[in-house]
């Protein structure tokens, strides 16, 4: 059985919102930018509540930030 | 990203694992290696150790106040990835420790015929610094890999 992944739009949905920075999004979800990067890059998978926390930051449904295959 | 991006916490294992290996590598290996058990037991060894340990603590701490004075204020962030990788280095880190320790209780080494305090305590020794290795390593390779 493949290993889940859980897939995101924080790339785009950052650069709709005014080419928000990494930076500018850890501060607002309170990680640090290197953890932004590695959910950008699927190399973490973030907790719920860090998920709707980065979904508020964009003001998007949970859906359509984050997809599971 | 550069591939040399990295969170103070990252920079601190990739220390911490560089500097266990160059002072504790030579250490074990010229304590293991080049000295025969009758030796081992017979030669004095709480200055090597002492220095051993000097040098470590001497060196780790050099090394995390640079790093911690070129980003203050990534020391006292810690989100939750990063407790998730302390998580799991911990645990593969005291599998390594109760393994190896449950080993060397139930396995003969070249020492076991005659095993004093001295001895028993290097070995106990090498089994800390071996599972720490893997703490460090483990810390390393899940920030660059992934958890």
């Amino acid at each position: 059985m493949a290993k889940p992944k859980v897939k995101n739009n924080l790339r785009r949905l950052r650069f709709e919102a005014g080419e928000m920075t990494q930076q500018e999004l850890a501060d607002r979800v309170g990680v640090t930018r290197q953890t932004v990067i590695a959910i950008e890059g699927e190399k973490y998978a973030p907790s719920l509540e860090l998920a709707f926390q980065l979904a508020g930051a964009f003001k998007k449904p949970l859906s359509e930030v984050f997809s599971y295959e | 990203m550069t591939q040399l991006d990295m969170h103070y916490h990252e920079k601190s294992a990739w220390v911490c694992a560089a500097m266990t290996l160059s002072v504790f590598g030579p250490y074990f290996v010229s304590l293991f290696w080049w000295f025969d058990p009758d030796q081992v037991r017979s030669i004095w060894l709480m200055p090597p150790f002492v220095a051993a340990v000097g040098l470590y603590a001497l060196l780790i701490t050099l090394t995390h106040v640079y790093l911690a004075l070129r980003a203050p204020r990534e020391t006292e962030q810690m989100d939750e990835r990063d407790r998730a990788i302390e998580a799991k280095s911990s645990k593969y880190a005291y599998g390594v420790l109760s393994t190896m320790i449950g080993t060397f209780l139930f396995t003969p080494t070249p020492w076991s015929r005659e095993l004093n305090f001295s001895v028993t305590s290097q070995i106990l020794l090498f089994c800390f610094v071996l599972s720490e290795l893997v703490r460090f390593t483990t810390v390393a390779w899940s920030y660059r890999r992934g958890v």
